[in-house]
């Protein structure tokens, strides 16, 4: 509860301070900071039982908090936190005038995606989802000259209010059904009833939406690609995850009863779809940004495997992939960021001019790959064990597709290595061609810490599931 | 109260607005459909409100709901707004069919 | 003390190899070599000493668990790690030949800058840590991690010389047909999971599984171990992966690395035995890379490449070994062959050196006086590997064929053709290399200094008397290693085997296979001797028209044609247009399908709903429509 009221004070004062200090923008950054370290004290007192604004008891009608949400909470700050020392320079950059702006969007959205963590209520998944997307739309367009920037933000907005349309019809069908918003009184709601069936499945495909996953997922690489780098590495990490968290969350809120049998069969064709797609697309990506789109596509059907599981493996599972996922994502448009133009080429030799960078991306791509030692191998090991425990006889198959998925993603992120590694870079006759910024220090010595994160993963990924049981 | 003729208005309105958002290709004709569904959702909650009511007489949870999804619409009308002018300013069109700059 | 030592024994590596990633580009060629070689060496003294402090004969082994890897539920998963005598060999292996092949590595690649002097080194040294991981995990999950390790160890060794755009190929290859077997181990692993609830290898035993479970693991297994272990269908990535350093190809691809899907197998006899099946399966397939390996060896002109051919050719035997379940005749061979065959490799390591990167062997010749020591050592390799007595090759791979012929008479035939194949393209390889007169064109030719020569000579004491390990007991041996492995392997295979047939037969499979394998050594040095210059500077096709006259005319017909033909067919056909075109069309339809799916990506907003809107109207249709479907999930 204290993260989404800090979330969203913060986001207003920052606002508001627009209009007061246009050119104050180092502050901007160092007050953003103070904002995040307050989230996590906050965040963490409260899931020690501290409460400090909210005095009546926590769940309520609308929001519901528990050792998951305070714990996905504290991954969500921190995430965001690395994401802004990662990025701050970049984020001054994108539109010098409007800040300010940027930084209260980004709170907006996080004021958003805590409110999805905890939602308790229809409502509050309505007013989450709406306050998370809406800054987006805005940050997607944030580089108002550019035309690729303009075209991201449109198609956005257009296919995401058109998913808010259906996400509503969703409640209000459901609402038809039930009579209440609250997620508890679904119990009463039988596979009898055809309106609240069809409610329950669209709020379903609009969350699937969100996440963008198949069929709904053609926004996804035009949308990332065209956004500003900075903000594609927010949208690709911290505001993917949560949505996958809010649909675990919806569905764990309905009992077997009202999911229906054939919930797991479109779970299934939902995952195989999308890892074909975003692994096969991937595949023949020129450009490691637009890659990277598709990767993503890719890591979600991973995520979606927990929806197909449902168990309690699934839920540490999904907390291992979120963070291994978002950790690497970050870095890997953290050395982004330093590329005029990002295509497999560009990384030639990268291993000999920046050997730093290069050892960053190689364990962050290898860890998206899944290479053990590294935390994606884990994340990975968990959704597949969790599927394959969850039975039904479609388990094994699936368990099998995705692991060979898992062995195409790896042909696409190692040829990023093998252009770092194993070619010369080309002998350019000083051209503009290759503009590469080398690290400044703080980012390496986060990146440092990250990539020590992700390695400790692979080694020890029973310290952070056991947090979910203090 | 015979709650069917709402739904069948309701969907009415939504599948045209869907359809519009289908095959229109002018960014606010897109965009006036996407609030013709928001609008056919407020007609069926108001209505979805009112039989609760009958029922079990508490039925103000949905018309709250309205004024949300009203704000929330409102608040997505000054976003799209500004994005199609802005889209407007740099390429004078708002033409979603030449939008296709960014593919494959 | 004994946790903190076996932790030791990975771990040394683990430090030397982030030692040397992180300061690559500071340290000097000393520390580099220093730090890289101490590590693996104290790792080896530890081996040792562990070696000789623990008592292997009770049947219990050391087990250690150091931290808890994953809790769900009833399902507990720690990182512990294994010490029996089964690890105690493996371990003496990889540090041992691990460390001289170091050393010997210091001075080979010493003309490359120091970065990535350093890098290489960082490489080999995780490269062993991810080996002690494999062969001292407790349990299937570190095992795993070692195994990836390896190959992503493999993957990065083989491109290290990346100039060359096919070295590039030769490793993603090498990594995707590993991956290939990982998958189907990975899956293994689930199986057992799901079905015992526990992986850790002293908990799995075949009583509790049914045989249609045990049948599926081992086949699952299998094919994890034939891409690990280069055998068919997994075989082909290895000869490419001879574009990496030759030390390299002595270490991974052809003493240690290769040698973990025998281990594997081994550390689950239990559960093999139990599957007949999938046995007789391990002999064929064995049996069949055994000679299609050696066959295609015959025609190699890279002297890499022949030994590569040969890397596989007899680890199709370690294969034949298992199936025919003389474990202890798989691990003897396992032993010796990483005695002799790094050998070779750091052998062939030293000519290729002292010819400057010169690898066809048809442009070689008369290296005996150039090369004394390494034409000695390389001569004692020869003989071992060509199961030639009292060489070490003759005493394991004797083992393994006296174990087959009691399995099945007509595998034991055609194992010993395998054999005298192989003396004949070892003698081959040999004759072109060291005798007759120089054919190359390089001048000063010399030997690399005794860092180079120092591991060749320690590896030839071991690969010649290596055979002393599991002398059999009816050439007054005391079978020391099979004793060894008692505990590990439980009754001591071989007696069984003793009993079914007679000593005298006994004798007399020994005396047939060595007649062979002396008789096709005999043919390739007669066959390559003198006018060896002549006929290897043409194509073999060329020679054949031309030397229509002579007793040689005959041999080549006889003995010559038939094999270069079918060296060819196996080579062209099935290598080529099978295995690769498998490869091949995957990548073809992949990136068809690429092409397609990029497609429906066609930026317009319009088709994008609409492409939604239908997946939502289909999924209803489903959920609504299709009630039989629903029944299979409850």
């Amino acid at each position: 509860m204290n993260a989404i009221i800090i979330a969203s004070l913060g986001a207003i004062i920052l606002m508001l301070t627009n209009l007061f200090f246009r050119k104050r923008s180092k502050l901007l950054s160092v007050f953003a900071l103070l904002v995040v370290i307050l989230l996590i004290v906050f965040n963490t007192l409260e899931g020690q039982g501290l409460l400090f604004f909210y005095p009546a008891s926590l769940n309520s009608a609308f929001f519901q908090f528990s050792n998951f949400t305070y714990l996905f909470n504290n991954v969500l700050i921190l995430t965001f936190l690395i994401y802004i020392l990662l990025n701050k320079n970049y984020l001054l950059l994108i539109n010098p005038d409007h800040s300010a702006d940027i930084y209260a969007l980004l709170f907006f959205v996080m004021t958003g995606c805590f409110l999805l963590t905890s939602y308790n209520n229809l409502l509050s998944l309505f007013l989450g989802i709406e306050i998370m997307t809406i800054p987006l739309y805005v940050l997607a367009g944030m580089d108002k000259k550019n035309q690729k920037s303009n075209e991201a933000s449109l198609k956005y907005f257009l296919l995401g209010a058109f998913s808010t349309c259906i996400l509503l019809m969703g409640i209000t069908l459901l609402y038809g059904a039930t009579g209440s918003f609250a997620l508890n009184p679904f119990n009463t709601l039988n596979t009898t009833k055809l309106l609240g069936q069809v409610g329950m499945l669209f709020i379903f495909f609009a969350l699937l939406f969100k996440v963008g996953v198949a069929p709904f997922h053609f926004w996804v690489p035009d949308v990332y690609d065209g956004t500003p780098n900075v903000f594609t590495a927010f949208m690709a990490t911290i505001v993917k995850v949560v949505v996958i968290i809010a649909l675990l969350n919806f569905i764990n809120a309905l009992t077997p009863n009202c999911i229906g049998k054939s919930y797991k069969t479109i779970v299934l064709f939902v995952i195989i779809s999308t890892l074909a797609i975003g692994n096969f697309s991937a595949l023949s990506q020129p450009n490691v940004k637009r890659m990277m789109a598709y990767s993503s596509i890719a890591q979600a059907g991973f995520m979606l495997l927990a929806l197909y599981a449902l168990n309690d493996l699934a839920t540490q599972g999904i907390l291992i992939y979120a963070i291994v996922y978002s950790l690497s994502t970050l870095t890997i448009f953290a050395i982004l960021n330093k590329f005029s133009l990002a295509t497999f080429s560009d990384f030639n030799g990268l291993a000999k001019s920046q050997p730093l960078m290069a050892c960053f991306l190689t364990v962050a791509l290898l860890s998206l790959t899944g290479i053990p030692l590294t935390g994606g191998f884990f994340a990975k090991y968990y959704m597949l064990s969790a599927t394959f425990f969850s039975g039904g006889k479609y388990a094994l198959p699936l368990v099998i597709i995705c692991l060979i998925f898992a062995g195409i993603s790896a042909v696409y992120y190692l040829k990023v290595i093998q252009a770092m590694y194993f070619t010369t870079p080309p002998v350019t006759s000083d051209h503009a061609s290759i503009t590469i910024q080398p690290l400044a220090t703080l980012e390496k010595s986060i990146l440092l810490l990250v990539v020590i994160a992700i390695l400790f993963l692979g080694i020890f990924p029973s310290i952070v599931t056991q947090w979910l049981y203090f | 109260m015979q709650i069917q003729y709402y739904l069948y208005l309701s969907f009415i309105l939504f599948g045209i607005g869907a359809l519009g958002v289908m095959i229109r290709r002018n960014a606010i004709i897109v965009f006036m459909c996407i609030e013709m569904m928001l609008n056919s959702v407020n007609l069926l909650l108001v209505a979805f409100s009112k039989v609760q009511y009958a029922l079990n007489a508490q039925g103000i949870d949905g018309q709250i709901f309205v004024f949300f999804v009203m704000v929330v619409a409102a608040a997505e009308v000054t976003v799209g707004l500004a994005i199609i002018v802005m889209c407007y300013r740099n390429t004078r069109s708002i033409d979603i069919g030449l939008m296709n700059r960014i593919k494959n | 003390m004994q946790a903190l030592l076996l932790m030791l024994v990975p771990l040394l590596p683990l430090i030397g190899f982030l030692y040397l990633g992180i300061s690559r580009t500071r340290i000097g060629y000393t520390t580099a070599s220093i730090v890289a070689c101490g590590t693996v060496l104290i790792a080896f003294i530890i081996s040792l000493f562990l070696f000789f402090t623990i008592n292997f004969q009770d049947n219990t082994p050391l087990i250690i668990s150091y931290f808890p890897f994953i809790h769900i539920g009833n399902i507990n998963i720690d990182f512990s790690l294994q010490y029996d005598a089964l690890s105690a060999v493996f371990l003496l292996i990889i540090t041992g030949v691990g460390f001289l092949i170091h050393v010997y590595s210091t001075v080979y690649m010493h003309e490359e800058p120091t970065p990535q002097f350093a890098k290489y080194f960082s490489f080999l040294n995780l490269f062993v840590f991810s080996m002690l991981l494999l062969i001292l995990g407790a349990n299937f999950l570190i095992l795993f991690i070692g195994w990836e390790g390896v190959g992503l160890c493999s993957y990065l060794l083989i491109g290290f010389w990346y100039a060359k755009t096919a070295y590039n190929e030769a490793a993603n290859k090498a990594f995707i047909m590993n991956r290939v077997g990982d998958l189907s181990f990975l899956l293994a692993i689930f199986w057992l999971l799901l079905k015992l609830g526990t992986i850790s290898f002293v908990a799995i035993s075949p009583t509790m599984l049914s045989s249609t479970d045990v049948l599926g693991i081992t086949l699952l297994l299998l094919l994890g171990a034939t891409g690990k272990s280069a055998q068919i269908p997994l075989l082909s990535w290895l000869p490419d992966a001879m574009a990496g350093p030759t030390p390299v190809s002595a270490l991974i691809h052809a003493a240690t690395m290769v040698t973990a899907g025998v281990y594997m197998i081994t550390r689950n006899h239990v559960l093999f035995s139990a599957a007949p099946f999938t046995m007789n399966l391990i002999a064929c397939i064995g049996l069949l890379t055994a000679i299609y390996a050696a066959v295609l060896a015959l025609v190699q002109n890279d002297i890499k490449k022949v030994l590569a051919y040969s890397t596989i050719s007899q680890l199709g035997y370690m294969f034949l070994g298992l199936g025919v379940y003389s474990y202890t005749g798989a691990v003897f061979h396992v032993i010796t062959h990483a005695f002799f065959k790094a050998l070779l490799f750091l052998g062939a390591g030293s000519i290729i050196l002292s010819l400057h990167h010169e690898q066809n062997i048809q442009n070689m010749g008369g290296l005996k006086k150039k090369l004394p020591i390494t034409h000695i050592c390389f001569l004692l390799a020869c003989l071992a590997i060509s199961g030639i007595p009292p060489f070490s090759g003759f005493f394991s791979k004797d083992e393994i064929l006296n174990a087959t012929y009691s399995f099945n008479p007509y595998y034991w035939v055609v194992g010993v053709i395998g054999a005298g194949l192989t003396a004949f393209y070892m003698f081959r390889l040999y004759m072109l290399v060291f005798s007759g007169s120089y054919r190359g064109n390089q001048e000063g030719i010399k030997e690399k200094g005794w860092v180079i020569c120092l591991p060749l000579v320690l590896l030839a004491v071991l690969s010649t008397f290596g055979g002393w390990l599991n002398t059999p007991s009816i050439l007054m041996g005391n079978e020391r290693l099979a004793g060894f492995l008692y505990s590990v392997l439980g009754k001591k295979d071989s007696t069984v085997i003793d009993a079914l047939h007679p000593i005298n037969q006994e004798y007399m499979l020994m005396a047939i296979s060595t007649i062979v394998a002396i008789s096709s050594m005999i043919l390739a040095m007669f066959i390559y001797s003198k006018p060896g210059q002549a006929i290897a500077k043409r194509d073999t096709w060329q020679k054949i028209v031309e030397n229509k006259w002579g007793m040689k005319n005959f041999y080549q017909r006889t003995v010559q044609i038939p094999m270069t033909l079918l060296s060819f067919l196996l080579a062209q056909i099935i290598e080529k247009k099978f295995l690769e075109g498998m490869v091949r069309s995957v990548i073809n339809a992949s990136s068809f399908l690429s092409r397609k799916i990029r497609m429906m990506q066609n930026g317009q907003v319009n088709r994008y709903i609409i492409y939604m809107v239908l997946g939502i109207v289909l999924f209803l249709l489903f959920w609504f429509l299709d009630i039989r479907i629903y029944n299979s999930f409850v």
